[in-house]
């Protein structure tokens, strides 16, 4: 294990990987401030380049764009009042009415250091628990990796959507497209129709552009979102930044607990950031000296938030690095990014690809820090970024994605399949059906079937009597029975319903 | 009686799981056909359900709308503006398969930052700097191939 992270450490701090991380850094922050474009659009638009690069460089982006495209959105939110995503949303509350006090470069500081310390101490928990974790992970067959794929499957299909029905439609839909091709087991072509493109299956970069990239960027320029409406001329000075750090380490122990809460949200797979900066938000409140501030401008509102908005990413990346589950939908993307450089999803990745692991979770510290600081020194920019129209996003990014889904395959074929599976991802996005859920299904579908054999032919009718497997199929029940229980924890998830407002 | 639209995409997706459910039929092989089999069963019932709810609702809110006659014209308009942007990304595609990928891109953005109400010059200069940002970051310094296009093969080699 040590000889990995030392490992993990040069690859970290040679020249491809570090220009990967400032380069991914800089992207994110600029993604991240743009309202309606998030990390998880960015992560996609990225992941068609993935092919054939190195896996150390290709998966530092991806956990860059991840862990920090919260980081430049808390500032558009804090000085405009407009979120960069809903992840960011809870930092308004108190943010804007301060920033409106005439402390918005404090409160700017506040937003960056909290998110720092978030970041960072997350990734220190998920050191600290792999040791425990392994001995798990090695016990995995094939029947427990079965019912990890339908965990994963239940909880983003259930638990991220307001409709658990839409959402298994979604992942069922995705399971069927993974079907259509080559079978893993007999290799047999199926629902091919006879046509050759069709013969290697859906090509998994058209199915990730068409049902992520392609309806956001439409639903933009149909809105006609992401142009700020208020022009900020002067923010205030870097001192009165800097000071921001003063603020956090008087709050330290709020700040703390707040990770906690952000990366045991994050762990749990399909819970969504939305869950984490709520509960931090609430909880906040509840333990403050002064809750009658809150909504009016205080700086526990912001650091709560921001805090276990970082911390999260964390979190959902140790449980899809040790479980080979999604712990949030963003994480779908770095297990897409595991099947295009080569590497099966799961939870063998930890042992397998220590080092790598290793890496990423490095790389999630390192950017933090490094997108706190540059967010402090481009404030300005990153203010005249929000003004960009969406007329101009979506010139600039169809190319982008044309690119992306050609220089995958160098096949047109696909550019064509493009047109209607990203309008399979509007109605998805329109419908209120889980695109998450629809990708998951699509990654994990020839995975779920071929464990399926696998568990039938060395276990048996009833492989999945094992205790490991009782307790997940368990976990999926609860999953399933949410609408009975999840009403009771409400109040918790949900600082509205108790009056915070 | 009346769908909604999301019922009629409901219908797309309970027909496409039904050829699959179908097809599969067609193996010999059972481990060609049970797990399709099983999930096109499961996406067919769940879509049953979610399209009885759907029925069930839509008589309701067809009342409301009828009442509330601009929502509908926004969603019409809705529609019709998601119409136009696929169809802006159609002949995208359309001309990276005539005239190759550098051409496109710069008549894409040219074309599309014109229509939305650009100067000639906020339109062309920026098409001219994403185009040779494509050429020099991707094919340059990445070393990748993009398409020529049918129309114009062989004329980037010449550049």
């Amino acid at each position: 294990m040590l000889e990995s992270f030392g490992q993990a450490i040069i690859q970290l701090s040679s020249p491809n990987v570090a220009i990967a991380l400032v380069i991914a850094t800089v992207g994110a922050i600029i993604l991240g401030v743009i309202p309606g474009i998030s990390g998880a659009l960015a992560m996609i638009l990225f992941l068609p380049f993935v092919y054939g690069r190195d896996p150390a460089v290709s998966m530092v982006v991806l956990a860059t764009l991840t862990a920090v495209s919260n980081t430049g959105g808390a500032v558009t939110a804090v000085l405009l009042g407009i979120p960069g995503d809903s992840s960011n949303a809870a930092t308004i509350l108190d943010g804007f009415p301060l920033a409106r006090q005439g402390e918005g470069a404090r409160t700017v500081g506040v937003t960056i250091f909290a998110s720092i310390a978030g970041g960072v101490l997350s990734i220190l928990f998920a050191f600290l628990m792999i040791p425990f974790a392994i001995p798990l992970v090695m016990s995995l067959r094939s029947p427990e990796m079965f019912c990890l794929i339908i965990i994963g499957l239940s909880f983003l299909a259930v638990i991220t959507q307001g409709s658990a029905i839409k959402g298994l439609i979604s992942a069922g839909l995705g399971l069927l497209i993974s079907t259509i091709g080559y079978q893993a087991k007999t290799g047999v072509a199926r629902f091919t129709l006879g046509n050759d493109y069709l013969y290697g299956g859906v090509e998994m970069v058209v199915i990730l552009l068409g049902i992520l990239a392609v309806p956001v960027i439409a639903e933009l320029v149909v809105n006609k979102e992401s142009v700020a409406p208020v022009d900020v001329k002067s923010i205030g000075t870097y001192r009165q930044v800097l000071s921001g750090l003063d603020d956090v380490m008087r709050h330290w122990w709020l700040c703390i607990r707040s990770t906690i809460i952000g990366y045991f949200v994050g762990v749990i797979p399909g819970i969504g950031s939305e869950t984490a900066i709520w509960v931090a938000y609430g909880h906040a409140k509840q333990t403050s000296k002064d809750p009658g501030l809150f909504g009016k401008g205080n700086m526990e509102g912001v650091i709560a938030p921001e805090a276990a908005n970082n911390a999260r990413a964390g979190g959902s990346m140790l449980t899809t690095l040790l479980l080979g589950i999604p712990g949030s939908s963003s994480m779908v993307m770095v297990l897409a990014a595991f099947v295009l450089v080569g590497i099966v999803p799961g939870p063998r990745v930890l042992v397998e690809h220590t080092t790598l692991c290793f890496v990423i979770l490095l790389s999630i510290v390192v950017s933090n820090i490094l997108a706190g600081v540059l967010c402090i020194f481009s404030l300005p920019l990153m203010l005249k970024v929000t003004q960009i129209s969406s007329a101009k996003l979506f010139a600039y990014l169809m190319p982008i994605i044309m690119i992306g889904v050609y220089s995958n395959n160098m096949y047109t074929l696909d550019l064509l399949m493009l047109i209607p599976v990203g309008a399979l991802g509007v109605c998805f996005r329109k419908f209120g059906y889980s695109p998450g859920a629809i990708i998951l299904g699509f990654i994990l579908g020839k995975l779920f079937e071929y464990y399926f054999w696998q568990s039938l032919d060395l276990f048996g009718g009833w492989f999945f009597l094992t205790p490991i497997c009782m307790v997940l199929l368990l976990i999926v029940t609860v999953v399933f029975t949410k609408d009975l229980w999840m009403p009771l924890f409400k109040n918790v998830s949900n600082p509205f319903a108790r009056g915070i407002k | 009686m009346k769908f909604k639209s999301s019922s009629y995409f409901l219908l797309m997706v309970l027909i496409f799981a039904f050829c699959i459910g179908v097809s599969a039929l067609g193996y010999s092989n059972i481990k060609d056909k049970a797990i399709p089999l099983c999930i096109s069963a499961l996406v067919i019932v769940l879509g049953l359900i979610q399209l009885s709810r759907e029925l069930m609702e839509a008589k309701k809110e067809l009342k409301e709308k009828a009442e509330n006659s601009a929502e509908g014209e926004s969603a019409f308009s809705e529609m019709k503006s998601y119409l136009l942007v696929f169809a802006w990304i159609a002949a995208l595609v359309l001309s990276i398969y005539i005239f190759g990928f550098l051409i496109s891109i710069f008549l894409f953005i040219a074309a599309y930052l014109k229509t939305t109400g650009s100067s000639w010059s906020m339109s062309i200069v920026p098409a001219m700097i994403t185009t040779a940002i494509v050429y020099v970051a991707f094919i340059r310094f990445f070393g990748g191939e993009l398409f020529q296009g049918v129309l114009f093969g062989g004329y980037i080699e010449w550049l």
